[in-house]
C-alpha cells in the first residue's frame, strides 16, 4: 500500500511530464496564446509533483539511515526535522512516513506478523535481497531517467540491514558492559548507564525471538568460560608463624595424609595384580599408622586428633584390604589388625609384601605407584632409577667404600645447602646467594665422590632451591621496575613516599636490639609480648614504605625472637596461630 | 603473588591453607598443604595444591592424579629430611 501511493505520485510526474511534451510540440506549430499558459501550469505542477516525491524519497532514506546506536537525544532530533519536513508533504504520504515511524520503534516492520525468524535467517535473506537487487537494476522500468531496484526489495534489503545490525551493536554493547564491570576502569559507571540506555532501546527494536537468541548466546559463553575456570583464586598470603618442631609435625603428617590419598586413587585405577597389590598397600598403609602413633605422644591436641583420625581412615582402608578388623584400644592407646599388635603386623606385612613384589614379573607403571613398604618410598622416580644402578654395581668391599666416601660428601654439601637455606627463609634471596648456589650446583654434577643417588638427591634439593632463589630475585626486579616507572610517571609536585631505606634500619636496628636482650638478659629484660609480635608482623607486611626483600628480613627477625620468646617459655606447641 | 612454602594463602572463599612443602615438576609447583580453621590451626584436611598461573591471577588446585602425587611424594620426602 505504501508503494502505491508514492507510485500514484510518480505516475502522475511521468503523465505530466508527457503532457508538456505534447504541450510544447503543439505550441510550436500553434499561434494559439494559451499553450503559453498550459505549458507554465504544467511545468509549475511538474516542479511541486518532483519536489513531494524528492521529499518524500529523501524522509524515508534517512529513516531507513537512523543508526540505532545514537543517543536517544539525536534520534528524536532526526524524527523531530523527519516531522518538520513532512509537513511539505500531502496527507496520504506523510501518513505512510508516519507509519515507519511507528513501526521503526516497535520493531515490527520486517516478517508478517506472527512470524519470527533467526538471525540466520536474516543473513540469508540479505543475500537473496542483494541479488534480486543486483539482477532488477538491468530490468527495472526507466522513471525519471534513473535505474534502480523496485522500491519494495531496497525497503526490505533496508530493513534486514537495519535488524543485523541492531542485532550485532546489542551483542557488542552487551559485552562492552560486561567488561567494563570487570575491569572497572576510572568513571566506568557513566559509560555503563550510557550502553545500557543503548541496549534498552535496541531491544525495542528488535523481535522478541532474536532477543532470545541473543540472550541464550551469553548463556552459552558463560558456561564455557567457567567449564575453563580451574581452581580457586589466590586473594593473599602472609608469613605463618610455625616453629621448625610444629612444622615437622605437620610435614610428617601431611605426606601420611597423600600416601593414603594414593593408595585409594590408585586401587581405583588397577584392579588387577591383587595379591601384589594388597600386600604393598598393606605394608604402606600399616607404616603409615605407625609413624602416626609414633607421633602422636608428641603432639598437641590438634594435633592428636588429626593424627587419630587418619588412623582411623587407616585403619578401615586396611580392614577392606585384608579382611581383618582394625581396632584402636582406647585404654591402651594401641591398635591391633586382626588382634596382632601393629608395629609386629606392621613388621610381618613388609616382609610379606617383599616377597610378594618379587614374585611379580608383569607390574604396570601405575602399579609401580604403590611401591613396597615406608612411607612415601612408592619406587618410582629419579631416586629409584638410582638406586637400582646402585644396586647392581661392583663387588662388596668396593661398593662400601664408594658409599663412605659418597656419603661423606654427601654430608658436607648438605650441610651447605642448609645453611643456604637458612639464610634464604630468614634473609631472602639475593644475588650473592644466587651466584653460590649455582656454584654449588654445578660442583655437585660433577663431583665423582658422590655416588648416584646421593648426586640425585643433591641436585634435586640444591635445584629446587636455587629456583626459588631466582625467582624470588626476578619478582623484586619486576616490582622494582615497575615503581620505578611508576615514580618516573608522577609529576614533580606530587608528595613523594619517605626514604624507604631509613625505616628499614629504624625497624631492623630496633629488632636486632630486642634479639641481643633476649640473648644476654633473656626475656624479663624486653618489653614485648605475644600480641606485639603480632602487631609488629601486621604492621611490616602491610607496609608500604618497605620493599619485598626488606620485609622478608624484618620477618625473619621477629621470626628469630617469636621462637626466641616460646622457647623461654617452654610451652607445648600450638600449631601456628595468633597469640591472644 | 608468589606462593612460598611458610606462607598462609587466603583463597577466595576465605578458606586459608598453610603450605608446609613445595615440590616442582617439569616446572609446575605443588605445594603440600594443611587446612586452617579461623584460628590459624591446622586441621586434618590435607592436600597437594598445584599452583596456577592465570594472567595476573594465581590460582590454586588440589592434586588428584596419583602418579603426579608419587612423584611429588618423592620430593616431599627428601624435604622432609632436612627438617628433621
Amino acid at each position: 500500500m505504501n508503494n502505491s501511493v508514492i507510485e500514484r505520485y510518480e505516475n502522475k510526474l511521468n503523465e505530466l511530464q508527457n503532457k508538456l511534451q505534447e504541450v510544447i510540440y503543439n505550441r510550436n506549430f500553434s499561434q494559439l496564446g494559451h499553450y503559453d499558459l498550459l505549458e507554465e501550469n504544467l511545468k509549475e505542477e511538474i516542479n511541486k509533483t518532483n519536489r513531494i516525491i524528492t521529499i518524500y524519497n529523501s524522509i524515508m532514506s534517512r529513516i531507513d539511515g537512523i543508526d540505532t546506536n545514537l543517543e536517544q537525544d539525536d534520534i528524536d532530533r532526526l524524527i523531530d526535522s523527519i516531522n518538520f519536513e513532512k509537513r511539505n508533504l500531502p496527507s496520504d504520504l506523510a501518513s505512510v512516513i508516519d507509519d515507519k515511524l511507528t513501526k521503526l520503534k516497535e520493531g515490527k516492520d520486517f516478517g508478517s506478523a506472527g512470524e519470527e525468524h533467526s538471525y540466520q535467517w536474516y543473513l540469508q535473506k540479505r543475500e537473496e535481497l542483494q541479488k534480486i537487487a543486483r539482477d532488477s537494476i538491468s530490468t527495472m522500468r526507466l522513471g525519471m531517467g534513473l535505474n534502480r531496484p523496485s522500491e519494495e526489495i531496497e525497503r526490505q534489503l533496508k530493513e534486514v540491514n537495519r535488524i543485523i545490525n541492531t542485532y550485532n551493536n546489542l551483542i557488542m554493547n552487551i559485552r562492552k558492559v560486561k567488561h567494563l564491570k570487570e575491569t572497572k576502569p576510572d568513571g566506568y559507571e557513566d559509560e555503563v548507564n550510557r550502553l545500557n540506555e543503548i541496549i534498552e532501546r535496541d531491544k525495542k527494536t528488535l523481535p522478541k525471538n532474536l532477543l532470545e537468541e541473543i540472550e541464550e548466546y551469553f548463556k552459552k559463553e558463560e558456561s564455557e568460560s567457567k567449564k575453563k575456570k580451574k581452581g580457586h583464586k589466590v586473594e593473599g598470603t602472609r608469613k605463618w608463624n610455625l616453629t621448625p618442631k610444629q612444622k615437622k609435625i605437620l610435614i610428617g603428617v601431611g605426606i601420611a595424609a597423600v600416601v593414603t590419598a594414593v593408595i585409594v586413587a590408585t586401587q581405583a585405577l588397577i584392579p588387577a595384580i591383587v595379591a601384589a597389590q594388597h600386600a604393598s598397600n598393606v605394608s604402606a598403609l600399616a607404616g603409615s599408622m605407625v609413624h602416626n602413633s609414633a607421633l602422636w605422644h608428641t603432639s598437641s591436641a590438634g594435633v592428636q586428633t588429626a593424627l587419630h583420625t587418619l588412623n582411623v581412615n587407616l585403619g578401615s582402608l586396611m580392614s577392606s584390604i585384608t579382611g581383618q578388623e582394625a581396632l584402636f584400644h582406647g585404654a591402651t592407646g594401641v591398635w591391633t589388625i586382626g588382634g596382632t599388635e601393629l608395629s609386629a603386623f606392621a613388621a610381618n606385612a613388609a616382609t610379606a609384601a617383599q616377597a610378594a613384589a618379587a614374585k611379580v614379573t608383569a607390574i604396570s607403571a601405575t602399579a609401580k605407584v604403590l611401591g613396597i613398604a615406608g612411607l612415601g618410598s612408592l619406587g618410582t622416580g629419579i631416586f629409584s632409577v638410582a638406586k637400582d644402578k646402585l644396586k647392581n654395581k661392583e663387588n662388596k668391599t668396593e661398593k662400601s667404600k664408594k658409599t663412605e666416601m659418597s656419603a661423606h660428601a654427601y654430608e658436607e654439601y648438605n650441610e651447605t645447602y642448609l645453611r643456604m637455606k637458612k639464610f634464604f627463609e630468614e634473609k631472602g634471596a639475593t644475588i650473592a646467594l644466587e651466584d653460590d648456589i649455582y656454584d654449588m650446583y654445578d660442583e655437585i654434577s660433577d663431583d665423582e665422590k658422590l655416588n648416584e643417588l646421593d648426586r640425585a638427591k643433591l641436585i634435586f634439593k640444591v635445584g629446587l632451591l636455587r629456583r626459588k632463589i631466582t625467582r624470588q630475585l626476578d619478582e623484586e626486579s619486576k616490582r622494582k621496575q615497575s615503581h620505578n616507572k611508576s615514580k618516573a610517571d608522577q609529576p614533580s609536585s606530587q608528595h613523594t613516599l619517605p626514604n624507604e631505606n631509613k625505616i628499614y634500619q629504624k625497624i631492623y636496628n630496633y629488632l636486632e636490639q630486642i634479639n641481643e636482650k633476649l640473648d644476654t638478659l633473656g626475656p624479663e629484660a624486653v618489653d614485648i609480648d605475644s600480641k606485639k609480635l603480632t602487631d609488629f608482623n601486621d604492621l611490616i607486611l602491610n607496609s608500604k614504605e618497605l620493599t619485598t626483600e626488606e620485609k622478608n628480613r624484618l620477618l625473619a627477625e621477629l621470626s628469630v625472637i617469636s621462637e626466641k620468646m616460646a622457647k623461654a617459655e617452654s610451652e607445648e606447641p600450638n600449631l601456628g596461630g595468633r597469640s591472644k | 603473588m608468589i606462593l612460598e612454602e611458610g606462607n598462609i594463602i587466603t583463597l577466595e572463599d576465605d578458606l586459608e591453607y598453610g603450605l608446609l612443602l613445595e615440590a616442582i615438576i617439569d616446572d609446575q609447583s605443588y605445594f603440600l598443604a594443611v587446612k586452617l580453621d579461623e584460628n590459624e590451626q591446622a586441621t586434618d584436611v590435607f592436600k597437594v595444591l598445584k599452583e596456577i598461573k592465570e594472567d595476573d591471577d594465581t590460582l590454586v588446585e588440589e592434586e588428584t592424579d596419583p602418579l603426579i602425587l608419587n612423584k611429588v611424594l618423592e620430593q616431599y620426602k627428601i624435604l622432609a629430611e632436612d627438617e628433621e
